[in-house]
């Protein structure tokens, strides 16, 4: 809460000043308007103390409209404190990050939480308020007289009675109306996920129907909750102002034997309504009940640790990479264990093995955006955690089956995250990828915008290509980046970027058995281990090793023919 | 994808659905209405009386009389309160009502554009359900305060006319200020309000394409060029919102100085209205319960309702009307079959014959996603034979599915035709194509609902014995009996396996009575004996069968196979594409084939 608190910096400060002022001037108000009147009463003219009131009521416009003006101030302040540091924290998590929380998730807790959050700021404002003049309403009551004050104090309980008594049942059918809700939401999720076989089968209108029919269950619930309202709306309708009457009359008898005068009666009828206020608070700490929970999503995030960047700079080297017993942990699940292997500078290794044994996370330790929880990485002799990061950053480029363009243009996506790539290393990379083509076709080529853009996925990674072909690195990780690519394209772009990389270490993730034939040695996963090392044709012997490729009358004819349906 | 500014242009005032329902609940509205200005009957005497109990009773020092006096005035409070009680289920049926008309159009309009092949989601979901149910919660406190306050405002000025016609004027003069103000200022402020809201969305958008692509900015080493870029979009949000708030401070200005003005008035005027006997002791109380206690509190409820509620709810109600849109006649729109060009009448369903409606042709069929990316289809011919069982293989993200919908008629080639027993698809109509060619996707669509539900889906008209005759040909007939038969009910999607959804919609689609098939890697999750069960079921009843394969091994059991890269097509069966073509061995993992079999 206080770090909430703190985002908004001299705003909150300024408003929690601010609304301490504008709730005393409430309260000063009531007794001096009181006085006036009385003064009025007592036909003395020209009294100094009107002066005095219109003077305060001046001064409560002015802070009431500053504490307005900070009021917003304050929260956005706090947004943009939080979100702020937010980003720098979570583009610098690597892949751990981007693994726990997906990308929706992520982009609530930045956009919605971090609004939420900084709210508390505003709320606790609030609640300062209603306490502060309920307060103060309270003992102005005691001061005008005792007997007023203690009539009032009689009369509280009862109304804090009714109003909780009815919010309990409002609130248990609101979660019935949430859940009827969340059934419209899942009915309509599902047809999304089947919209391909709805178009295909011409059943829009079914579906609709179908995801309709909560609609008329959610109407009503709502009205019995209207029906439970309804009860809460009227008594309170009655007894607030019976409430006030009931002081009055007090207050009438006071007056009838002389203790009371009428600028008094004045003051009090406004120091019942302002004591009536606490009530709010009610509803104020549910809203700071709220916040805290955001906060508590915000937190999450920051409680994750960032990849740590080391000191040393970039040995020279060609590119040579060693792991020794590397092992990683997706939560509680082992990924990789006990790797441990040697890719010489300027050789081609392939990874191989089945989907979700590990290869990406491999390649992801293997440029250091991974930290492994287990194990060490070295990069040109030097263990890869010493290493600035942004030095490595330069020295190990990747580029995936799906890529995601980001940035302006074209020209702006490839150069992304490095200015200094020149133009000739952006054409020769495109002419590489064998992109230069479709690119050249674009209506402003390189300097069109990368939003709205229509590729097809092997265009698209013949881009994520060249993006990792335009800089000059040591070690060239290819996670499945051409595997919409035809063979024979392939191979031509595969000895065009060997040229390109001028003997670049290179890391592949191979699903093609020509890719793993034309590297100089594969990494065969298995099993969340190495289950083999060695060129394709020493791997071939092993027809576990070949079931990786899919390849007919192997292991997939050898499953029994009755199992049950799924996995 | 539509951006957020665009949203924001083409939008008019979203109240015109407010008044569509306004229109059908009419009753209820004036019900509300009478209720209302009952509810704040009491405002109109309680100045009036509360003077009164002074003048004639406590100050007159005659008790009883005040008491009889806040007697009546607790009576008149007693009446308002049924008012209060008969007017909120009016105004809970109409608000209801009118929820109910919003989600209507938005789950429709919504659902109708998907279908129309526009890109819907999650935020389409949240605008149905979520921003419907703000807004409700909105337009009842709208309401709820609103009626109050304008009947109470016009109450409290007729007591204070009464009581003190000269303040009063001055009260009017006040209150006309306030209105003024808000009425000038109303613009402006909604524009500082879209204008941060679209900042946010701006961020909204940009965060999630950046974190979206987070991997790919930690592994390119662009943090700090994201992080820069997202600041940018932080920080306009940030000056947009506070815009907000001076904004709103300098109405407060006015606002209360047209509230204040009158009680300053009285203030000063008080000592000469008492000496020259204008005004009592009783009256000046009067009018200054009716100025603090009435007039001042309505004014700020007035300013609250019309400002932040009703903005946002009307701000609210823009964004469902934006999602409310109908289907946009774009270009990908249009590929679907929609009724436009009216299908001469006579081509039925009968007149694609029952054998010749097994077989389909592409005849120079063209199609690219945009014109300026390559093209998925370069001009390709294809015959595909009545009953023939035929694979399409490919590398990934090569364009197989969209050839699997250019078959069944979901894209239109950008040129050349796609004929169905001879006949243009684009010529059948809509309904008629649709029972000569069925297309099961790789996603499995099953819905909360009953089993029988789910197995006609397709062909509603099915018998039971039909539908259970066709889980057991395609090899569902354990799991029909695992979920208790064909009248169970499936509660949650959840509950089943992607393995199992896709069992249930294979059995759909035998059920059903087109002759052509199209099995989109419908196979997937499931193991290859239950593949080669479910294909070959397929087969014996004498189908054409399109099977876009996922394993190579649906390819060798395939009549023909159909190889798909570079917007060409390379047809033959296995074994001759095998020798003929080194993608294709590469794909079934025969590449370098005669060195395994030498080792082997």
């Amino acid at each position: 809460m206080w770090t909430a608190l703190r985002a908004g910096g001299i705003s909150t400060l300024l408003l929690l000043v601010f609304t301490f002022l504008d709730a005393a001037i409430c309260v000063l108000v009531p007794a001096l308007l009181g006085a006036t009147l009385n003064a009025a009463l007592a036909k003395g003219t020209g009294s100094a103390l009107v002066w005095i009131v219109v003077g305060l009521l001046a001064v409560g416009i002015v802070v009431e409209s500053v504490k307005e003006v900070v009021d917003y101030s304050s929260r956005y302040r706090g947004v943009r404190a939080l979100r702020l540091s937010l980003l720098a924290h979570l583009l610098r998590l690597g892949y751990r990050g981007q693994r726990r929380f997906n990308q929706g998730d992520l982009v609530n807790r930045l956009v919605d939480s971090s609004d939420r959050t900084a709210r508390v700021a505003n709320e606790v404002a609030r609640a300062m308020t209603a306490l502060l003049t309920s307060l103060g309403g309270l003992i102005g009551l005691f001061v005008i007289d005792y007997q007023v004050g203690l009539a009032f104090l009689i009369c509280v309980p009862p109304i804090i009675l009714l109003t909780s008594r009815h919010i309990g049942s409002i609130v248990s059918l609101s979660g019935d109306a949430a859940a009827t809700q969340g059934d419209i939401a899942t009915r309509m999720m599902d047809s999304i996920r089947g919209l391909r076989t709805i178009r295909a089968s011409g059943t829009a209108k079914l579906e609709i129907n179908r995801a309709l029919a909560s609609s008329g269950a959610l109407r009503e619930i709502s009205l019995r909750i209207w029906d439970r309202q309804r009860a809460l709306v009227w008594q309170t309708a009655m007894i607030a102002p019976l409430l006030i009457i009931a002081v009055d009359i007090v207050a009438g008898y006071r007056m009838t034997i002389g203790r009371l005068n009428t600028g008094e009666l004045l003051a009090v009828s406004s120091y019942v309504v302002l004591a009536i206020g606490a009530l709010q608070i009610l509803g104020s700490a549910k809203e700071i009940g709220e916040c805290l929970a955001a906060s508590q999503r915000l937190r999450e995030l920051f409680d994750e640790p960032p990849l740590v960047s080391g000191t040393r700079a970039l040995p020279s080297g060609g590119g040579a990479l060693t792991f020794t017993a590397v092992g990683s942990r997706i939560g509680d699940r082992q990924v990789l264990r006990d790797i441990t292997f040697e890719v010489p500078a300027g050789h081609t290794v392939a990874l191989v093995g089945e989907s979700g044994v590990g290869k990406s996370t491999l390649t992801a330790i293997a440029g250091g955006v991974l930290t492994p929880d287990e194990g060490s990485v070295t990069f040109d002799g030097v263990p890869i955690g010493e290493l600035r990061a942004d030095s490595l950053r330069r020295a190990v480029v990747y580029a995936f089956e799906r890529p995601v363009l980001l940035g302006e243009s074209i020209a702006d996506a490839l150069r992304y995250g490095d200015e200094t790539v020149s133009d000739a290393a952006l054409r020769t990379a495109l002419r590489s990828t064998e992109a230069d083509g479709f690119v050249g076709r674009l209506p402003d080529r390189l300097d069109t915008p990368v939003d709205g853009l229509l590729l097809s996925g092997g265009e698209m990674q013949r881009l994520g290509l060249a993006r990792a072909a335009c800089r000059r690195a040591r070690v060239f990780v290819m996670d499945d980046a051409l595997s919409s690519v035809d063979t024979p394209t392939e191979a031509t772009i595969s000895a065009a970027l060997q040229h390109v990389s001028r003997g670049a270490t290179r890391l592949l993730i191979a699903h093609r058995v020509s890719t793993a034939a034309r590297a100089d040695m594969v990494v065969w996963l298995h099993g969340g281990t190495i289950g083999g090392i060695g060129t394709h044709r020493e791997l071939s012997a092993d027809p576990e090793y070949r079931a990786v490729f899919a390849i007919p009358g192997d292991a997939g004819d050898k499953q029994p023919a009755e199992s049950t349906v799924g996995s | 994808m539509t951006s957020p500014s665009l949203a924001f242009s083409d939008m008019t005032s979203g109240w015109h659905l407010v008044r569509a329902t306004l229109r059908t609940q009419r009753g209820q509205v004036i019900r509300l209405l009478g209720w209302s200005a009952l509810e704040t009957s009491p405002s109109l005497t309680a100045g009036w009386l509360l003077g009164a109990a002074l003048d004639r009773g406590f100050l007159a020092h005659n008790f009883l009389t005040g008491v009889f006096f806040l007697g009546i005035f607790a009576l008149t409070v007693g009446i308002g309160s049924i008012g209060a009680r008969q007017a909120l289920p009016a105004l809970g049926k109409f608000v209801e009502e009118l929820r109910y008309d919003l989600v209507q159009q938005v789950v429709r309009a919504i659902l109708l554009r998907g279908v129309g092949g526009e890109a819907i989601g999650g935020r389409d979901v949240e605008a149905a359900t979520k921003h419907t149910e703000t807004f409700r919660l909105l337009f009842s406190q709208l309401l709820l305060i609103a009626r109050l306050a304008v009947f109470s405002l016009a109450f409290t000025m007729i007591g204070l006319f009464v009581v003190a016609p000269v303040v009063a004027w001055f009260a009017v003069a006040g209150a006309v200020m306030v209105i003024i103000v808000l009425i000038c200022t109303a613009r402006g402020w909604r524009r500082r309000v879209r204008e941060s809201l679209l900042a946010e969305e701006r961020l909204s958008e940009h965060a999630a394409r950046t974190l979206g692509g987070l991997r790919d900015v930690v592994a390119l080493g662009a943090a700090d060029r994201a992080e820069r870029d997202l600041t940018t979009d932080v920080n306009r949000h940030a000056r947009a919102a506070n815009a907000i708030g001076r904004v709103v401070a300098s109405r407060i200005v006015l606002i209360t100085v047209g509230a204040r003005l009158p009680i300053t008035v009285l203030l000063l005027t008080a000592p000469f209205a008492v000496s020259s006997d204008v005004l009592t002791a009783g009256q000046l109380l009067a009018a200054a319960t009716y100025l603090i206690g009435g007039i001042e509190p309505t004014l700020r409820a007035l300013v609250v309702i019309a400002g932040d509620v009703g903005l946002n709810a009307g701000v609210l109600l823009e964004r469902v009307l934006f999602y409310s849109r109908p289907p946009a006649a774009s270009e990908r729109a249009a590929s679907v079959p929609a009724p436009r060009r009216r299908p001469p009448t006579s081509l039925s369903t009968a007149n694609v014959s029952r054998s010749h409606g097994r077989a389909l042709a592409l005849r120079g069929v063209t199609f690219g996603y945009s014109a300026t990316s390559e093209r998925v289809l370069d001009g390709v011919d294809l015959d595909i034979r009545p009953g023939e069982r035929l694979a399409v293989v490919g590398p990934s993200g090569v364009g197989k599915s969209t050839m699997a919908n250019l078959l069944v008629g979901l894209e239109r080639p950008q040129s050349g035709t796609v004929t169905i027993g001879g006949v243009d698809a684009s010529m059948l109509h809509p309904w008629t194509l649709r029972r000569l060619i069925t297309l099961l996707p790789q996603e499995a669509y099953i819905f909360a609902g009953s089993v029988r539900e789910n197995l006609a889906y397709l062909h509603p008209s099915a018998t039971d014995e039909e539908l259970i005759d066709a889980c057991r040909a395609v090899g569902a007939g354990k799991l029909l009996n695992e979920l208790g038969g064909i009248d169970a009910t499936i509660g949650s999607v959840a509950q089943l396996s992607e393995g199992q959804k896709q069992i249930i919609t294979l059995a759909r689609a035998y059920a059903t009575p087109s002759q052509v098939v199209v099995l989109d890697e419908a196979t997937c999750h499931l193991h290859p004996e239950q593949e080669r069960r479910a294909e070959d079921a397929f087969g014996a009843t004498g189908r054409t069968i399109v099977v876009i394969a996922h394993r190579m091994s649906s390819a060798i059991r395939a009549d023909r196979v159909v190889l798909l890269h570079g917007g060409l097509l390379e047809v033959g069966t296995h074994e001759e594409l095998v020798v003929r073509s080194p993608l294709y061995a590469d794909l079934v993992g025969h590449w370098n084939v005669g060195h395994w079999n030498n080792e082997v």
